[in-house]
């Protein structure tokens, strides 16, 4: 009990001293990444701190601080109330290199002593990458913005436009950086340039600067500046004199806080910031351009830098009549992209085609760097050794200031027999193209034959009715032919004009019964057909009957009895021929007639 | 008054035939083309199919543009009249006889990546000549279909049944066949490169990630146009890459 006792006893007084003592610490990370941001704070506790002194950071970029915040705690303990304080240093710093940097002692007053904080290391390693671009509305700090109303002056906030040498030969790159500065205490955001760069006289390459990237932080004129990179360029001039980069201009929006607004409302009503557009422009860029040296080779390939070149297969060695390719590499520093397409002498019986060019050119920061691939096809048509010569390249070096030649390596080729045939097209040495057109019809998105048109459905409507009506004719036709009582009836005109003929060449013979026997056939077969009978059914009376039925006249009914009755009696008594003829032009007439009504 | 009017339908029949007989620009197009003035054939076919679009004087202007070199221009010529009969087999054959003068080994129309075995049986035929076959079908499919009603005899019966069942089905699918042909023509993609060497990126802005270099008479199919000027193309090798609208030049026409 008693021990228990004087544990709680010692640990109260560990306690109250550990209260009552004052202490300066620092708290800083040890180790951190070349890009990132590191937090530093120097921690004063059990005392009010007066006269802070900051510690040596050479080796850093003071991006803020020191940002001083107090804290205040009460502890009662056994009705005695203890007020302790505690205030913090802080500062974030950008390292300025890799490496193990220091941190110097901070020191403070508090109490009537001078309290000191120990130095630290911090370990700084990784690759350093370019400067930001532009930044947005939540890369800053609270603390950066001004109040409205906040006189924005050419100071606070300008441009440039840097380039990495000022006098330069014709056709050597250059670097032109647009670069941003924004005095610590402003807030921008959209930084964008008001249109693009011209530059008369100058080829450019836009280089594709990283993303996501922190401004680095810069004393200029004794103030702290946040600067940033917007846009770089390679250029190339492509003349010589003195050229200039006319001035650029970027618009941005400046953050200011309107305070006279409520924190709470301005919570609910989207916030208290306004944002005030800025325009700025860079200065104008003056190069003198140097012209290249006179007189330029004649195999002058345009190249200006440190460039080598190369050649070699990238397909098997070919046999006869097999496409291959040469592969040339033009590779270095310079302006690659601007180099003429090496000259090559394949041997003769080889066709040679235009080169494809691949670009295997980077562009950065540092220059352009890479190489140019020349892929010149070929086709060999005879067997045989063949030495494709080595091929040169004329350039010139602006650091010896003298032009070079570099050459690559000759390239035998042992070309054996190819199972290939002779290709049609592109071997001929006549062209094969085929004649030309002498017609000409014009063409119509609107023509019968154009699916969809009106003209189309008009003609499908036709065709599909046409086919309707020609399907119905066709039932009617076989109904007529499988009606055969009907094709008798419609054919008893016909028949009777036959057997009419018959007769007509019997008027003049002595046979007289066979003229009389075929006229009654023609006549009474005309009947029997027409009425569906059969001839020895047919009497005077149905024939009088049947044609009454038919309205025909009550004159011609007699003189068709009558003309029946002549007939009958002529095949007993010989007529003469006139007789004859008359009966026959009679009966001719009456068929005629009794057709025409009997339809 | 009699007199009056024949002397007006006299004089109106003399226009007729002057007009008739008046000398059309392909006629002109076709004498200077054979007097190897090629430059002056060139603007005589231009005003020609600019004025009357037709496969033959796109063909024609094809044929002049070759005869000058100006091979990018040939192809696309070529191609609108392939745009107009895709089975103009003169204007497929001078086309890939022009795509070799570029670069050997070349991947023909045939065998490019958005070719594939049904486009190709559809290049058989344009939309008026698949139209034509649909109709024949119908009108065959008619007469099959009389025949298998008038005829008495089974097997003959049956056999006009049968190839009237097979003429429907043909004349719908010739239709359909009309109809892909005539989307197809609406919707041609195809762009041939006019600048020397085209330069291609990865992403519709220009400083991002230079890809290959096309040289001058390449197709391409569009695949999609942004509002900034840049287009995303099929290369013949089946890739997909941006290029700048202005390096190009599209098949179709602004109709």
């Amino acid at each position: 009990m008693i021990h228990k006792f004087l544990s709680l006893l010692i640990g109260f007084c560990f306690a109250f001293y550990g209260l009552a003592q004052i202490t300066f610490r620092v708290k800083a990370p040890t180790k951190s990444d070349i890009n990132g941001q590191i937090r530093v704070q120097f921690e004063l506790n059990g005392a009010e701190g007066s006269n802070f002194r900051q510690p040596a950071l050479n080796d850093f970029d003071i991006l803020a601080g020191p940002n001083i915040s107090t804290a205040n705690s009460v502890v009662i303990i056994n009705n005695r109330t203890q007020t302790t304080s505690s205030t913090v240093y802080t500062y974030i710093l950008a390292p300025k290199r890799n490496g193990t940097l220091q941190i110097g002692g901070a020191s403070v007053h508090a109490q009537g002593k001078v309290y000191q904080t120990r130095p630290v290391s911090i370990l700084i390693s990784g690759k350093s990458s370019l400067n930001a671009s532009t930044p947005t509305a939540s890369s800053h700090s609270t603390h950066d913005i001004q109040n409205i109303g906040t006189h924005i002056g050419l100071k606070d906030i300008y441009f440039t436009a840097e380039v990495s040498k000022k006098k330069i030969y014709e056709q050597e790159p250059i670097m032109l950086t647009y670069r941003y500065h924004v005095r610590e205490g402003v807030a921008v955001v959209n930084i964008m340039p008001t249109g693009k760069p011209e530059m008369k006289g100058f080829w450019t390459q836009e280089v594709e600067l990283p993303r996501n990237l922190s401004p680095r932080a810069a004393h200029i004129g004794g103030k702290l500046y946040r600067v940033g990179t917007n846009l770089q360029y390679l250029i190339f001039p492509q003349q010589s004199g003195t050229l200039t980069i006319p001035a650029l201009a970027f618009r941005t929006d400046v953050v200011q806080r309107n305070s006279s607004i409520d924190e709470i409302d301005a919570f609910f009503n989207g916030g208290n910031s306004v944002n005030v557009s800025v325009e700025r422009s860079t200065p104008p860029v003056t190069l003198e351009v140097v012209p290249l040296p006179q007189p330029q080779p004649t195999n002058f390939s345009g190249g200006v830098g440190q460039l080598s070149i190369s050649a070699s297969l990238t397909t098997p060695v070919p046999k006869t009549n097999d496409v291959a390719t040469l592969r040339v590499v033009v590779r270095g520093t310079g302006n690659l992209k601007l180099v003429k397409a090496p000259t090559v002498v394949f041997p003769k019986g080889f066709d040679a085609y235009a080169p494809k060019i691949n670009d295997k050119v980077k562009i950065t920061s540092s220059g352009v760097e890479g190489s140019m691939e020349f892929d010149y096809t070929f086709v060999p048509r005879n067997m045989g050794k063949f030495t494709i010569p080595s091929i040169s390249l004329n350039y010139f070096d602006p650091q010896l200031k003298s032009y070079l030649t570099t050459s690559s390596k000759a390239i035998t080729l042992d070309i054996k027999k190819g199972t290939k045939a002779y290709a049609p097209i592109s071997s001929a040495k006549t062209e094969d193209l085929r004649a030309i057109e002498q017609s000409n019809h014009r063409f119509s998105t609107d023509g019968f034959l154009w699916i969809g048109s009106w003209k189309y459905w008009c003609l499908l409507a036709c065709l599909l009715s046409l086919s309707v009506l020609g399907s119905r004719y066709a039932q009617k036709l076989l109904y007529r032919h499988l009606d055969s009582e009907g094709r008798k009836e419609r054919n008893a005109r016909k028949r009777a004009h036959q057997r009419l003929q018959q007769v007509e060449k019997l008027i003049s013979s002595d046979r007289n019964s066979e003229f009389y026997d075929a006229l009654s056939n023609a006549v009474a077969g005309y009947f029997a057909e027409k009425f569906k009978l059969e001839k020895a059914a047919l009497t005077q009376q149905i024939i009088r009957e049947r044609l009454a039925a038919h309205r025909i006249d009550t004159d011609i009914i007699d003189e068709a009895l009558a003309l029946l009755s002549e007939i009958d009696f002529g095949q007993f008594a010989p007529t003469s021929e006139n007789i004859r003829q008359d009966l026959y032009q009679r009966s001719s007439h009456l068929l005629t007639l009794l057709n025409d009504s009997l339809r | 008054m009699r007199t009056k009017y024949i002397f007006s339908v006299t004089v109106l029949w003399c226009f007729f035939i002057v007009f008739c007989w008046a000398e059309s620009p392909n006629n002109k197009g076709i004498k200077a083309f054979s007097n190897e003035n090629y430059a002056e054939a060139v603007d005589l076919f231009s005003t020609q199919v600019a004025k009357a679009p037709s496969v033959e004087g796109f063909y024609n202007l094809g044929n002049a543009h070759y005869k000058l070199k100006q091979y990018p221009e040939a192809i696309i010529a070529y191609l609108r009249a392939l745009r107009l009969n895709p089975s103009f087999e003169d204007a497929a054959y001078n086309l890939q006889l022009t795509q070799q003068k570029i670069a050997p080994g070349h991947a023909t129309l045939s065998n490019m990546p958005w070719e594939n075995p049904l486009t190709l049986l559809l290049d058989c035929g344009s939309v008026q000549k698949w139209t034509s076959i649909s109709f024949i079908c119908l009108i065959l499919a008619a007469i099959c279909w009389n025949l298998f009603r008038i005829l008495s005899h089974t097997i003959i019966q049956r056999v006009a049944l049968l190839s009237t069942f097979v003429l429907v089905i043909s004349f719908f699918i010739t239709s359909l066949a009309a109809i892909c042909q005539r989307y197809r023509y609406y919707h041609n993609s195809l762009a041939v490169i006019t600048s020397d060497q085209a330069q291609t990126y990865a992403s519709p802005i220009l400083n991002s990630k230079k890809e290959m270099l096309l040289p001058a008479g390449s197709i391409v199919n569009l695949q999609d146009i942004d509002n900034k000027g840049w287009a995303r193309v099929q290369t013949s090798d089946g890739s997909e890459t941006w290029i700048h609208l202005a390096q190009l030049e599209q098949v179709r026409d602004k109709d």
